[in-house]
């Protein structure tokens, strides 16, 4: 076993095909004193507990519908499990995850693969082994491959396959969600200069389309750091556009900098002690999707936060 | 949607700075916003505390913060416990919008925060 990650996915056909993994996996973790987390599908909670009788009380659990349904938080959340563990002695920290695919929501399916790849350099130098289980009688099979990009071994049907694994600022250069068109009608604010002017406007808009107080506080913090990066970095924002598309409110904020080389930007947990480096990694972990096209002619920067449901 | 009123009145971001804990801490209020764009008037705030003082930020009173402020308040923080100075502590309302913000910029472990301006001040060893 390495001192730094491992990060299988499983795909698995069955839950017995679930079980025959992933129960020796975590019962060997359990055996050997080692921190053991798991956060599946609510069925698989159960089928896994079942199997793994008194042992089950030594591990922690949670439905992943449930635990941190956002992609950028579950990373985070992960870090600092993991970061905790280490401290409180642990030599080697044991995961299963499973990523969401919620339904009717492609650019979060993109975002959840793109979180997979981060996974990698997130965690890379960490003593963690940290299984990704796929459902492969549901998922499509373009999402079975993408997981063999994803991750350096894959699982499937009782037999380690041949990965395709690419590295992830790679990964992420490629795998983007369109940006779909921005309407006529959309809220319209030129050379936005002032950042307490635009979160007004902002404000008012989420509101009045129906987020709650937390999640409108949520848009114009993130929009504001989005905002004060383009003046800072991007010689001046261009523009700032609002509107509502299937259920969500977009932001996006255009500026005609030099662009964001790195494609892991806002994706790495920030040191405690950074100077900097902190307003794009929380912009991402408060709003449902913050997606980047950044090129040579300047960046645009989308932020999508869905509706409650009523 | 309709284009906003983009040009409106802001609150201002105020900063006081009196001190407390008999002397022997400096406290700096920020009222109202603050952002990249009063950056420059905390920092003008900051230097004007007198040396061998322990800082504490009192945003009990802060309607937002971005960022901006979170790196400056961790930075200082930082640079007090590495020079085993006098120290910085943060008072901050709980549920607030800038306990949030530092809650996201995750430097708990760095930066010691209290629910208020003389939970803070005993933290740091003084009294209000």
């Amino acid at each position: 076993m390495s001192a730094t990650l491992e990060h299988p996915a499983l795909l698995h056909g069955s839950t017995q095909e679930f079980l025959d993994f992933m129960a020796p996996f975590v019962g060997e973790g359990v055996d050997r004193g080692e921190p053991v987390f798991v956060a599946v599908g609510g069925e698989l909670v159960e089928a896994l507990r079942a199997a793994l009788g008194r042992r089950s009380e030594r591990i922690g659990w949670a439905v992943t519908d449930a635990w941190y349904p956002n992609p950028l938080q579950r990373l985070r959340a992960f870090h600092e499990l993991v970061l905790r563990e280490l401290t409180q002695g642990a030599r080697r920290v044991r995961l299963v995850g499973e990523p969401l695919w919620p339904p009717g929501e492609p650019e979060l399916a993109v975002e959840w693969q793109r979180y997979e790849s981060v996974l990698n350099e997130v965690l890379a130098a960490l003593p963690v082994t940290l299984v990704c289980t796929y459902d492969a009688s549901r998922l499509e099979e373009a999402v079975l491959a993408t997981a063999r990009r994803t991750h350096r071994s894959v699982y499937r049907g009782g037999e380690r396959c041949a990965g395709d694994y690419v590295a992830p600022a790679d990964f992420l250069r490629g795998r983007r969600a369109p940006l779909s068109p921005v309407p006529p009608s959309a809220l319209r604010l030129e050379s936005p200069r002032d950042l307490g002017a635009a979160r007004r406007v902002l404000a008012e808009q989420a509101l009045a389309f129906g987020l709650s107080t937390e999640q409108s506080w949520d848009l114009c913090l993130a929009a504001s750091e989005v905002l004060g990066n383009a003046l800072r970095h991007g010689g001046g924002a261009a523009e700032l556009l609002a509107w509502s598309e299937r259920g969500s409110l977009l932001c996006q904020i255009r500026d005609r900098g030099g662009g964001i080389a790195d494609a892991l930007a806002g994706y790495r947990p920030p040191d405690a002690r950074a100077e900097s480096g902190r307003g794009l990694w929380m912009a991402r972990q408060i709003v449902d999707l913050l997606q980047i096209e950044s090129g040579e002619s300047g960046t645009t920067v989308r932020l999508r936060v869905r509706r409650p449901a009523a | 949607m309709s284009a906003g009123d983009a040009g409106s009145a802001r609150p201002a971001g105020g900063v006081d700075i009196e001190m407390a804990g008999s002397g022997g801490a400096c406290v700096v209020a920020l009222a109202g916003e603050h952002d990249l764009s009063t950056l420059e008037s905390i920092r003008a705030a900051l230097a004007e505390r007198r040396a061998g003082l322990a800082t504490v930020f009192d945003l009990t009173q802060t309607t937002f913060v971005d960022s901006s402020v979170v790196n400056l308040i961790a930075t200082l923080s930082r640079d007090a416990r590495a020079a085993e100075g006098p120290g910085v502590a943060v008072a901050v309302s709980p549920g607030s919008h800038p306990a949030r913000v530092l809650e996201l910029g995750a430097v708990g472990e760095l930066v010691s925060i209290h629910e208020s301006r003389e939970q803070a001040l005993r933290a740091l060893g003084l009294d209000d």
